[in-house]
């Protein structure tokens, strides 16, 4: 039933007479407060008794977990508690609090998605890491968050929508005439669509030059020379 | 050579674009059944009501039209960008369907205005008029199978093609995962045109002054949410029945979904759909106590709600807290304390997931029947429930809508990398899967703008212009 304001301050009973604001509700409403602590005191008591070798102790990141959803519970409990709210006092109003819904349904689902544990992105290997340049250069070529081998497939690994790799170095200088096999392997990855090889796609993307720094790209170069 | 977005990047332009127009598709696709069938039950009770409901809902679904349209252009432009070449190959082997596609897009959209404009005129032959609703619902469905056809061949390619062999073009549209995403999205299309409804009741409801108004929309809002929740019950089993298909057809994938990168985006859905559940049982717990003798009920429906909330704490534990199955063991930390312990680890399997989604769904059923017997017992006041109720039905489409738009990302990044899982690589900057908040947070920009050109169209079509 829609209350005036103000009614709801003075104290409109809720269901079964039981009182109105948040606030009456968390003072006069013992049940959902005393589950909570009670579920927060099984949750929490055992982990300081149970040892490791226990198959029923849950480890800090579960506590963690069941206690927010304790607490989620409580208030949802302790809302049903609570009696008719107010009419907002002008149209203004009532939109604001439409929006406000969004806004914290919204707010709300994303930071519990933030709590939650995250993975990394992959990203390109880094240029301080050991090994000689060839062997670099081989662990950014398979590495997975460049993807090369993912379309070129060198010996049995890859795919097969860019050239076959395998023998690189033996063809790359044939490939376009007045240039070094090094010079080609270079404008490939900077400018693939510069020269396509007969047959395949213009499918390698423009962005390798800013997905990787000079040295990285000299590392691959030096990898695919050695593909005789 | 394909060109980026600038500020936001590429996926991020597309993700808005496509979720957005997708959403508006589900609201006419899905707003549209719902109606007719209001309609059909305004003839048949002879209760004003639900016509008024059926003529409201479908001048939201006039206008929502023309948006679609738009954000399906703008869709169609960020495709032929940053996506010219993953474009051209699905046109190439698509272009009969998608010239199909345009047909019946014209002739659906010819329907819908021939079943608005003649609203009035077949006043007096009713049954004509809900004949061309069913035909604009026979449209739509047809619509939606043909493009749902392209959106599964993307993640289910027959797995001849994957071979290197050529194949028709009605074996990749009628792939492995083509049943399965028809029938969640049939479902859930109504499930989404209900919750609308819903909230489009609860802002009126909320913006009206008058009392008759209050009632109608009072009951509307009901009305829309019995559908949304009743068809709600359908959507996990249809859930089912497609990961089935997509295990069937490559348990790789299920293996990313449920064990590796996007087991948490599960856990995370467990949550929303807990709360849609919650939501639409609070909100029954708040309609029974305006129904004359209904107060009665209401610790049979405290012992549902302590019921659906040990159900949801069974189906959102994790079996370990680590984000995917690459991720390393930090230093300093014991792996008996990230694992769910060998006692309880039952709750972290499969099995009890389903049970406890079952126990909702079955308590979520039991709720309704005791509504149903109150009224059978008792008289409802329409118009005269607490306000509350009313934000209720704004937060739960909230919530629907956040879902859908989530599972939606969460079927486009089932395809790891590819642009047609293991045919065509995706070779821009973001073929990977991005991490939960990042897609949790891309899906609530998406929620919010959603919700932002629903109100501008609830406002224009019905609150600019009139009378006090």
């Amino acid at each position: 039933m829609p209350v005036k304001r103000g009614q709801a301050r003075r104290g409109i009973p809720g269901p079964g007479g039981v009182p109105v604001t948040i606030w009456r509700a968390i003072v006069w409403s013992r049940g959902p407060l005393v589950g909570l602590l009670a579920i927060l005191a099984l949750i929490w008591v055992p982990s300081f008794f149970l040892t490791d070798e226990s198959a029923w102790r849950f480890g800090p990141p579960f506590n963690i977990f069941f206690s927010a959803i304790a607490i989620f519970g409580g208030l949802f409990f302790l809302l049903l508690k609570t009696g008719p709210i107010s009419e907002a006092r002008s149209q203004a109003r009532t939109l604001g609090g439409i929006f406000l819904v969004f806004l914290v349904t919204v707010g709300g689902l994303f930071v519990m998605a933030a709590a939650f544990p995250q993975f990394e992105i992959p990203r390109p290997g880094g240029e301080a890491e050991g090994g000689t340049p060839v062997e670099r250069g081989k662990a950014l070529f398979q590495n997975p968050a460049l993807g090369c081998n993912r379309c070129h497939i060198i010996g049995d690994r890859g795919g097969n929508l860019g050239p076959n790799l395998s023998r690189i170095a033996s063809i790359a200088a044939t490939r376009k005439p007045g240039m070094s096999a090094e010079e080609y392997m270079r404008e490939s990855i900077t400018s693939p669509s510069a020269f396509v090889v007969k047959d395949y796609a213009p499918l390698m993307g423009a962005d390798f030059v800013k997905k990787l720094s000079k040295v990285q790209i000299n590392e691959i170069i030096a990898y695919l020379l050695t593909l005789q | 050579m394909p060109v980026d977005t600038s500020f936001l990047g590429a996926r991020s332009v597309i993700w808005i674009d496509a979720e957005l127009h997708l959403l508006f598709a589900a609201f006419i696709l899905g707003a549209p059944i719902f109606i007719v069938l209001m309609e059909y039950l305004g003839v048949r009770t002879k209760d004003q009501r639900y016509e008024r409901l059926a003529k409201e809902t479908m001048k939201v679904v006039a206008i929502g039209y023309g948006v679609t349209a738009i954000l399906g252009a703008l869709l169609t432009f960020t495709l032929l960008g940053p996506y010219q070449e993953f474009s051209s190959y699905l046109f190439v082997r698509f272009y009969e369907i998608f010239r199909l596609y345009g047909i019946l897009i014209l002739l659906e959209s010819l329907t819908m205005y021939l079943y608005w404009y003649t609203w009035e005129p077949l006043a007096d032959r009713k049954r004509l008029h809900i004949g061309i609703g069913i035909a604009l619902n026979v449209l739509g469905t047809l619509v939606m199978l043909l493009i749902n056809g392209i959106a599964s061949f993307m993640l289910t390619p027959p797995v001849a093609m994957v071979a290197g062999e050529t194949v028709s073009t009605w074996a990749m549209i009628f792939n492995p995962s083509f049943t399965g995403l028809n029938l969640h999205r049939f479902i859930a299309n109504i499930t989404f045109g209900g919750f609308m409804v819903a909230f489009f009741a609860a802002f009126m409801y909320l913006t009206s002054k008058k009392e008759e108004d209050r009632a109608f929309y009072d009951w509307m809002g009901f009305m829309g949410n019995f559908i949304g929740v009743g068809t709600l019950l359908l959507l996990p089993v249809a859930g089912y029945i497609y990961s089935k298909e997509l295990f069937l057809y490559d348990a790789a994938i299920s293996t990313l979904l449920m064990a590796d990168k996007l087991s948490w985006f599960f856990e995370f859905q467990g949550f929303l759909v807990s709360l849609l559940f919650l939501g639409a049982n609070y909100y029954m717990w708040l309609g029974i106590q305006r129904i004359e003798g209904g107060a009665r009920f209401i610790n049979y429906m405290k012992v549902n709600l302590v019921i659906i909330f040990v159900g949801t704490i069974i189906w959102v534990t994790p079996q370990n807290f680590l984000p995917d199955l690459a991720t390393k063991l930090p230093e300093g930390v014991n792996i008996l304390d990230i694992v769910i312990p060998e006692g309880p680890a039952f709750i972290g399997m499969m099995m009890a997931k389903a049970l406890a989604i079952t126990g909702i769904i079955i308590v979520t059923f039991i709720t309704y029947l005791l509504y149903r017997r109150a009224i059978a017992t008792g008289s409802v006041v329409w118009g005269r429930i607490d306000l509350k109720a009313q934000y209720v039905l704004i937060f739960i489409p909230a919530v629907a809508v956040y879902l859908m738009a989530f599972m939606g990302a969460v079927r486009e990044l089932a395809r790891d990398g590819w642009h047609v899982y293991r045919v065509i690589p995706d070779t821009t900057n973001y073929w990977y899967i991005p991490p939960l908040a990042h897609t949790a947070l891309m899906t609530g920009i998406v929620t919010l703008l959603f919700f932002a050109l629903m109100s501008f169209i609830f406002v224009v079509g019905f609150k600019v212009g009139k009378t006090k």
